[in-house]
């Protein structure tokens, strides 16, 4: 591990804190934050000061220890967690973000507008601290004001290791010359932070011989301030003699511990475990150099403990170190939470891959294995494929991840937006725990995002209109996900106004996407909002400036191989619901074959198949009165040989349009894996992949948006309305020239 | 002043009040040991103690300590708010009253 690996971790981890603040935040709208909740609040905000304070990022320390004190106020009950403070320590994580951001992008940290942001967002966190806190947020030593260590916090910043560490050992005495321990104790607070303190007992004899009066005790104090040694001795000057002390800089290293621990009257090992407790060196760290100076070569002069430790490479720069066992702990804590791995994603893409190809070569030797008809070796091969099938099954398996998450973002966006459009909107969540892949996951957020949008903005009615249609004041937003036949379905619901009928009907007349006085049913009114150029903007409020409509997330949707739908009741509510495949590495397909090649046709595209064939020189088929365009597979891939006599029509549809495919034969459907085409395929049109039949041969999948675009780039409807006339009257012709 | 309450077999109650301190401590040690003797269970009330300081948190670490070797129990119950804030430093808290979930017993500090 060294610094960059720490670095991203603490990136990682900072962004963790974040959606876990941003949560709890937005969690307080919900209901009265609780105290855990607050705790939860400081402690990030707390981790992320440390470790920030770990790499010099000043700015993240600067600006998080400001929102630290003012959650450290919330936490005390001396500021109330209002709405407006809410929404600005909204603000203040994002702003962390962007700071974060920055550090990941390698950009100076202080870039002019971060800056003025920061700033501003310190002078409105200060109006919060009121005059009575003021040094809550002195511009100068951030940590000198950090509330005393609670017993049980388990987020020790990591800038505490940045401390001194400080020995006491009181004399018997002490207190019969009219001196408290306590009262140097509270005077070194005065000075800086008390980061740890451990009381030692040990010396306390047992019953009879224990003087109440005298003091047996001894302190390990970690101390973070901006003094010099001589403040810190000066502070215990007053108890002289009485008073034992010993005083290690910040940054100490290890061997200077081990010394420490040797020139003290309790046990090492035992000291040891103290001096972890106060988190400046770790007990293993101790333990070992303990242990390998005991264990030593008894003859000639012992090693000295430093180089012991030099030899086993177990002294580093005291951040690395420090960020390693911080890591530890967060890592410790995260198992027992989710035991959970993270892997990087592109592991995962190159295991897939490679299981790709352990299919491939699975169905060569099952091939073969055939050929020697040794029942034998064919037995071997048939559990083999067997099992590949299963490790492909479970390698798909780890890029599933839940939605919840995706889902759980979207909390932000509706509190965000119903303060813009001022109205009272919750976000209701079900299904977050539906799997899906990570691919899917990523792409499906912009979609996501437009249709919540959409339904805060042009669903959900103004108040008036909704109390007067006695639906509660407050209006729900119901994100929904599950599992439907091999695939995730998401429902995006919202009790506001559904879809206006009328209106709808009204605009498509005028953009003349229908013929006035037509009967539409209500499932072809709501598919009409997906058309091209049907603004939504112009449909209910004027409310705009979206950019995209809802054809943009049709096609988003489609590209993902997926499928949206929508229903809606007036006055009651619009559900849209979006289908979409599990994962993008297996594909449901139709096949169909061509001479000896054999083509997938994603199933989804596939509309019908019909068992006729125009004629060679038809490049259209009349199917039940309408020109359908139709492409011959033999000829666009010059696939040699003779069309059997017995031809098929795969008819295949993206959105409206529509295309038929003439193929030889229809071989049916099956799930298959799709393998990218290699980097010398990639310029090849129509061909959107490839994969691995049973018998070891390659298919080609179809990209039929773009066989369809090619369709509608070679004839215009008006030559094919043209062209069927003319068929219609049965004038001969020559096929058409490509 | 301390005041030994019920004492049965099993289990006694000692409230103590007013300053705990160097000046009290041999008085006060010999009060908790004697009740130590006399039952299983020991419990302190520490809600009126006005002022601890070093000497009497020592004292209270004894005094657990001692139970712990003779196998009883000592349980000190509602610090004051002058009692917490002296754990709270020296980080007894969880030594002393490892069963304490509540923070300190606010107003009745001072007697």
């Amino acid at each position: 591990m060294n610094l960059d690996d720490a670095v991203r971790t603490f990136l990682h981890e900072a962004r963790d804190l974040l959606e876990n603040m941003e949560a709890a935040l937005l969690a307080c709208h919900e209901s009265p934050p609780d105290e855990e909740t607050v705790n939860g609040l400081f402690r990030a905000a707390h981790t992320i000061k440390g470790s920030a304070g770990l790499f010099c990022l000043d700015d993240i320390v600067t600006f998080t220890h400001a929102v630290e004190g003012v959650l450290d106020g919330v936490r005390s009950n001396k500021i109330d967690l209002d709405v407006g403070l809410v929404g600005l320590l909204l603000s203040c994580a994002d702003h962390i973000r962007s700071q974060v951001d920055a550090v990941e992008a390698g950009s100076p940290p202080e870039g002019g507008a971060l800056q003025e942001t920061r700033e501003h967002l310190i002078d409105e966190l200060r109006k919060y601290c009121g005059p009575s806190s003021g040094p809550t947020l002195a511009p100068v030593g951030f940590f000198d004001d950090d509330p005393l260590p609670v017993v049980a916090s388990p987020a020790r910043s990591a800038a505490e290791r940045d401390a001194w560490h400080i020995s006491l050992r009181f004399g018997r005495d002490v207190f019969r010359h009219g001196k408290d321990p306590l009262s140097f104790l509270r005077h070194l607070r005065e000075l800086g932070t008390i980061t740890a303190l451990e009381t030692l007992p040990d010396a306390i004899p047992d019953e009879d011989r224990m003087d109440p009066q005298s003091c047996y005790l001894g302190f390990e104090v970690a101390f973070h301030g901006h003094v010099d040694k001589e403040a810190l001795e000066h502070v215990f000057e007053l108890p002289g003699d009485d008073c034992q002390l010993r005083i290690l800089p910040p940054q100490s290293r290890v061997e200077d511990f081990v010394a420490l621990i040797k020139q003290l009257p309790e046990e090492p090992l035992r000291l040891g475990e103290i001096l972890a407790r106060c988190g400046l060196v770790t007990s293993q760290e101790i333990e070992a150099a303990l242990t390998a100076q005991r264990a030593g070569p008894t003859s000639g002069p012992p090693p000295r403990i430093g180089d012991i430790l030099v030899e086993q490479g177990s002294i580093q720069p005291a951040a690395v170190e420090a960020a390693l066992v911080k890591q530890q702990q967060v890592r410790t804590a995260k198992a027992q939470e989710t035991r959970s791995v993270r892997v990087d994603a592109d592991k995962l893409d190159e295991l897939i891959n490679l299981v790709g190809e352990l299919i491939t070569a699975t169905a060569g030797t099952k091939m073969a294995a055939r050929r020697t008809r040794m029942t034998e070796l064919l037995d071997s091969a048939t559990s083999l494929s067997n099992l590949v099938e299963a490790v492909r099954d479970s390698a798909l398996q780890l890029r599933m991840v839940k939605i919840g998450s995706t889902f759980t973002r979207f909390q932000r966006l509706v509190h965000d937006v119903s303060r813009e459009l001022g109205k009272d909107i919750r976000l209701m969540i079900s299904g977050e725990d539906a799997e899906l892949d990570k691919t899917v996951v990523e792409r499906i957020g912009d979609p996501l995002t437009h249709l919540v949008r959409n339904a805060m903005d042009h669903g959900i009615e103004p108040r008036e209109i909704r109390l007067a249609r006695g639906k509660p004041e407050r209006a729900t937003v119901h994100l929904n996900a599950y599992h439907d036949s091999g695939s995730i379905v998401i429902e995006v619901s919202d009790d506001g106004g559904g879809l206006p009928r009328a209106r709808i009907y009204e605009k498509a007349v005028e953009r003349g996407l229908i013929e006035p006085g037509k009967e539409l049913t209500d499932d072809e009114l709501c598919r009409l909002i997906f058309e091209p150029g049907f603004s939504t903007a112009s449909m209910v409020t004027n409310l705009s400036g979206r950019g995209v409509g809802m054809d943009v997330v049709k096609r988003n949707i489609t590209a993902l191989r997926g499928t949206v739908a929508i229903a809606s009741t007036e006055e009651v509510g619009t559900t849209v619901t979006v289908r979409l495949p599990l994962t993008l590495a297996i594909i449901n397909g139709f096949l169909v074959g061509v001479g000896e090649a054999t083509f997938v046709v994603p199933m989804e595209a596939v509309e019908e198949c019909v068992e006729f064939a125009p004629e060679p020189w038809q490049p259209y088929l009349d199917l039940r009165g309408q020109a359908l365009p139709c492409i011959r597979l033999r000829e666009i891939f010059a696939v040699r040989g003779q069309g059997s006599s017995r031809q098929s029509v795969v008819i295949v549809r993206v959105g409206t349009e529509r295309v038929g495919l003439v193929v030889d034969g229809l071989l049916g459907e099956a799930q298959m894996v799709i393998k990218p085409l290699g980097k010398l395929f990639q310029h090849l049109r129509w061909i959107s992949g490839s994969s691995i039949l049973g018998t070891g041969e390659v298919a080609l999948i179809l990209d039929v948006p773009a066989l369809i675009h090619r369709e509608r780039s070679a004839a215009t409807p008006e030559e094919a309305r043209q062209y069927l006339e003319r068929d219609c009257a049965r004038t001969p012709r020559p096929a058409l020239a490509e | 002043m301390s005041s030994p309450g019920e004492t049965t077999n099993q289990s006694s109650t000692v409230i103590l009040a007013g300053e705990m301190t160097i000046h009290r401590v041999s008085e006060l040690r010999q009060t908790l040991i004697a009740a130590l003797e006399t039952s299983r269970v020991l419990e302190v009330e520490l809600s009126r103690v006005s002022e601890l300081d070093t000497a009497g948190a020592q004292l209270l670490m004894f005094v657990r300590r001692t139970a712990e070797r003779k196998a009883k129990q000592v349980r000190l119950l509602s610090p004051s708010q002058a009692v917490f804030e002296v754990w709270e430093l020296l980080n007894l808290t969880r030594t002393l009253a490892p069963e304490l979930r509540v923070g300190p017993v606010r107003g009745e500090s001072t007697r």
